[in-house]
């Protein structure tokens, strides 16, 4: 799966859980996901665990805790596909 | 160096001992602090519990009939509403004997750990402070110290919604998972699930307002997941924060309607 198709398939999971939907369209592979799109970090749970539903994929706490941006969620899934 | 319970918990041996050491010296300043605060709640505050002899027969009755891993989930109105749940489930002579009823708290540090006549006190208080904005490793160093104070037939409170409800409304969506992972893996536990309200509470505040009564409500469940890992620990944290709603609604359908 091409690098841009996992992109905007992270944005899409990112989407109910921002603060405002209008970030998402500015974001880029240097997003911080919790201090640019505002996430509540209660939520990256959620995230993780919609990341692994959507591509099949596992992910465990410590490669959870790594994640940051949202190029090291597309670089954490391409890594794993 | 590490060391292991009889429920494969490991904790470091340091945090055993502070948990110790704590608990031997709240147990001995307990008459000295818990008789003030007792009094400022009542005769400052003006605050009353509704239905309290019920309140604290019924607890005496689950509490005490055996040591199964008790965590009590309640909403979050206030900076205090720990204090007020100890004050509603026992007597402070039934504390002192029982002290293991007397639940452990995790406070957020932010909040209780700037002054030091707050530190004293949520030392005393039988606190484990957390600071919310922590590192992933010193949140799993405060939820396996809860669950091995659990293990250990301690009781220990927590917020589910990790904050006060800003609205005055138990917010299901903003569950924290936490719950979950120090109840995950326990081979046996059970949660009691507090619902509290002043009767004038409209939203969040630091204290409740003066001269009001409190309303309480506990149920125990005991949330179970099919699932494996983090996807429990959602599991079981969504089961207690929809029964804590639950019991929120029956309270507006009771007294607000």
């Amino acid at each position: 799966m091409e690098e841009k198709v996992i992109f905007e398939k992270v944005l899409e999971i990112l989407k109910p859980y921002v603060r405002e939907a209008e970030d998402l369209k500015t974001a880029t592979e240097e997003t911080d996901i919790l201090n640019d799109l505002k996430v509540n970090s209660s939520r990256l749970v959620d995230i993780i665990l919609a990341i692994e539903d959507e591509f099949d994929i596992e992910v465990s706490d410590d490669e959870a805790d790594e994640v940051q941006t949202i190029g090291d969620t597309v670089s954490l899934i391409t890594g794993k596909i | 160096m590490k060391q292991k319970n009889l429920l494969n918990i490991s904790i470091p041996f340091g945090i055993r001992c502070r948990c110790t050491i704590q608990k031997w010296v709240d147990w001995i300043f307990f008459p000295l602090l818990a008789p003030v605060i007792i009094f400022i709640l009542k005769y400052v505050q003006k605050n009353r519990i509704k239905d309290l002899k019920k309140i604290r027969m019924l607890f005496k009755r689950i509490a005490g009939e055996s040591k199964i891993p008790t965590l009590i989930c309640a909403n979050h109105l206030t900076k205090v509403d720990s204090i007020y749940i100890h004050h509603a489930f026992a007597s402070l002579p039934f504390y002192w004997r029982h002290f293991r009823l007397f639940s452990w708290n995790i406070p957020a540090k932010e909040n209780f750990w700037t002054k030091p006549l707050d530190r004293l006190v949520t030392y005393l208080g039988k606190c484990i402070p957390i600071v919310r904005t922590g590192t992933p490793e010193h949140h799993k160093e405060v939820l396996d110290t809860l669950r091995y104070l659990l293990a250990r037939g301690e009781l220990c409170t927590v917020f589910p919604e990790g904050g006060r409800s800003p609205d005055g409304r138990v917010n299901v969506q903003n569950v924290r998972y936490g719950v979950g992972t120090i109840l995950n893996g326990l081979p046996d536990y059970r949660v009691l699930c507090v619902y509290m309200r002043a009767e004038n509470q409209k939203e969040m505040s630091d204290l409740p307002p003066k001269g009001d009564t409190l309303y309480f409500d506990f149920k125990v469940i005991t949330p179970q997941s099919i699932q494996t890992g983090r996807r429990a620990e959602r599991d079981i944290s969504r089961t207690i924060i929809e029964k804590i709603k639950e019991m929120e609604d029956l309270y507006f359908e009771k007294y607000k309607s």
